[in-house]
């Protein structure tokens, strides 16, 4: 994520990041969209997070 | 029983002791009290001492018939399971004074178990970090060298545990925070399943991921313990709601024919030999009970652990949204740091992290489970930083040193699955080295099954630091 678009977003929330924040926040979330993009993209439009629950007691012994 | 005796029990054993009048719950409290003065200034674990409090409930248990399988037991928990009125600080400074709302479920059930809390443990501000930092009211050392780390966000219950001045306590794990401080303290300990026991009066950090847990000295106590705080509760909507099985009676029986899973990917990948050495070793001591060693695949982990950091990081930005606004200067540099990132992160990519939970527990248990009954590996693979190398500030250096502490445990925070951790040998200089058994959903049976067996035949649990 572009460092000025994360210091815009957290902003938006009241508060101010420090500069060294922002770079790492900038940094950190572009690197974790680019490892969950493909994975993310493959999710089928009925995958919801209620699914969770029902896989785990499917799973259950 | 000499208060040396005394301190070298686990729960179980001391329930057992007290109940049989070989000893008394105010020896036992004694001893700890005693031990506590001992170690708290090379150890650092406590953040307070109930002691006046604590003498008088072990007069009144010694007095009283027994309440429950833990009568008398003193025990302390990470200082974020509140009991209505008393200050719990979850190691902040916002926090440090504000009466608490109400009473954790878990703690009244150790309560009505007869167990005797004498004080409260130091842990991760806001249990937000793996290395068991703490700002505000200093660091907690590891009792086998304080120099090193104990693992976080439960660091004050694993080293308490260790240096023998608490019998066991609660902990708590989003990402790892039950299970570092396990593996780098030597403790035993059980993260159960995602949604096994209730979070009522435990603080919030990642409702998605957030699970309670004991540390204790055997994996019976973990057992035992787990089981009393098990189980549905109407005051957590999440709580599954199915009975909990008696873990304890089935710790006898045999693991013969149970299949153990190496994982093929990931665990070993940045391993120390020392590490990879002891887990063979432990596997061998498996083998040996009739367990089988079976290779198995694992999925792709990259993307789970960065899902469960999209989802632990925005859910605790949403928790903390107002105090980083109005007292940010309150909180340690690191922590804030991380809190901010989540303000930053899109809705559409929190609610992906969640929607594709489902299916990458159903990926993992396919893999896996339709192979082995456990699977087995190491809780941390690299050797057990010192303080000084993660004296960090918030910085992208600092989010690579963290992730390489949690690249073992996180994954099991996304799945939610049961993990028992036991220590499985010590390091050439001299540090614990811990294993994990993974479950199934809900069958943190089998994996305590297992760890009891493992230190029926080893007796890595047994060694105490000497400080």
């Amino acid at each position: 994520m572009n460092p000025t678009l994360a210091k815009t977003l957290i902003e938006e929330h009241g508060v101010q990041p420090s500069p060294t924040h922002v770079e790492a926040a900038g940094n950190i979330l572009a690197s974790i969209f680019k490892t969950t993009a493909e994975p993310f993209a493959r999710l089928p439009l009925e995958a919801e997070p209620g699914l969770y629950l029902l896989e785990q007691r499917r799973q259950a012994p | 029983m000499s208060p040396d005796e005394i301190l070298a029990l686990s729960c179980t054993q001391l329930a057992a002791a007290i109940r049989e009048r070989r000893t008394s719950a105010l020896a036992a409290m004694e001893a700890v009290l005693e031990r506590a003065r001992q170690v708290q200034p090379k150890v650092n674990c406590f953040l307070r001492i109930d002691e006046s409090h604590a003498l008088e409930a072990a007069r009144r248990a010694d007095r009283e018939p027994a309440r429950g399988p833990l009568h008398g037991v003193p025990m302390a928990h990470k200082d974020m399971y509140y009991r209505a009125g008393v200050a719990s600080s979850c190691g902040s400074r916002i926090l440090r004074e504000r009466p608490a709302p109400t009473t954790a479920t878990a703690l009244e059930r150790l309560d009505a178990a007869g167990a005797i809390q004498f004080g409260v443990l130091n842990m991760t501000e806001f249990a937000l970090g793996p290395t068991g930092h703490n700002w505000h009211y200093g660091h907690c050392r590891n009792p086998w060298d304080p120099e090193r780390i104990t693992g976080g966000s439960s660091s004050g219950t694993g080293a308490s545990i260790a240096a023998r001045t608490n019998f066991a306590g609660l902990g708590s794990d989003t990402g790892g925070s039950i299970r570092l401080p396990a593996a780098m303290c030597g403790t035993s300990a059980i993260k159960p399943t995602y949604a096994r026991v209730s979070r009522a009066g435990a603080m919030p950090l990642s409702h998605s991921l957030d699970t309670v847990g004991p540390l204790t000295r055997t994996v019976e106590d973990a057992a035992l313990i787990g089981q009393l705080i098990a189980g549905p509760d109407p005051l957590d909507p999440t709580c599954d709601p199915r009975p909990v099985p008696n873990w304890v009676n089935q710790l006898e029986n045999p693991i013969k024919g149970l299949r153990l899973g190496r994982p093929r990917q990931h665990f070993y990948d940045e391993c120390e030999p020392e590490v990879a050495a002891a887990m063979e070793a432990s596997l061998e001591a498996f083998r040996r009970l009739g367990a089988s060693v079976v290779d198995v695949d694992v999925p792709d982990f990259a993307a789970y652990n960065a899902a469960a950091v999209l989802i632990s990081t925005a859910e605790a930005a949403a928790l903390h949204r107002e105090w980083l606004r109005t007292r940010g200067g309150d909180y340690s540099d690191q922590v804030r740091g991380r809190l901010v990132q989540g303000l930053a992160i899109p809705a559409t990519a929190y609610i992906d992290a969640l929607r594709m939970r489902g299916a990458a527990l159903a990926e993992f248990c396919a893999q896996v489970f339709s192979k082995v009954d456990l699977l087995h590996a190491p809780v941390l693979g690299i050797a057990t930083p010192a303080i000084a190398e993660t004296e960090l500030g918030w910085s992208e250096r600092t989010a690579a040193v963290l992730a390489r502490i949690t690249r073992l445990t996180r994954p099991g925070s996304y799945l939610g699955l049961p993990t028992v951790c036991a220590n499985a040998g010590f390091s050439r200089d001299g540090m614990p080295i811990g294993l994990q058994l993974v479950g199934r959903p809900f069958d943190e049976a089998t994996a305590l099954r297992a760890g009891h067996a493992f230190q029926r035949v080893t007796d890595w649990h047994l060694r105490a630091p000497r400080l």
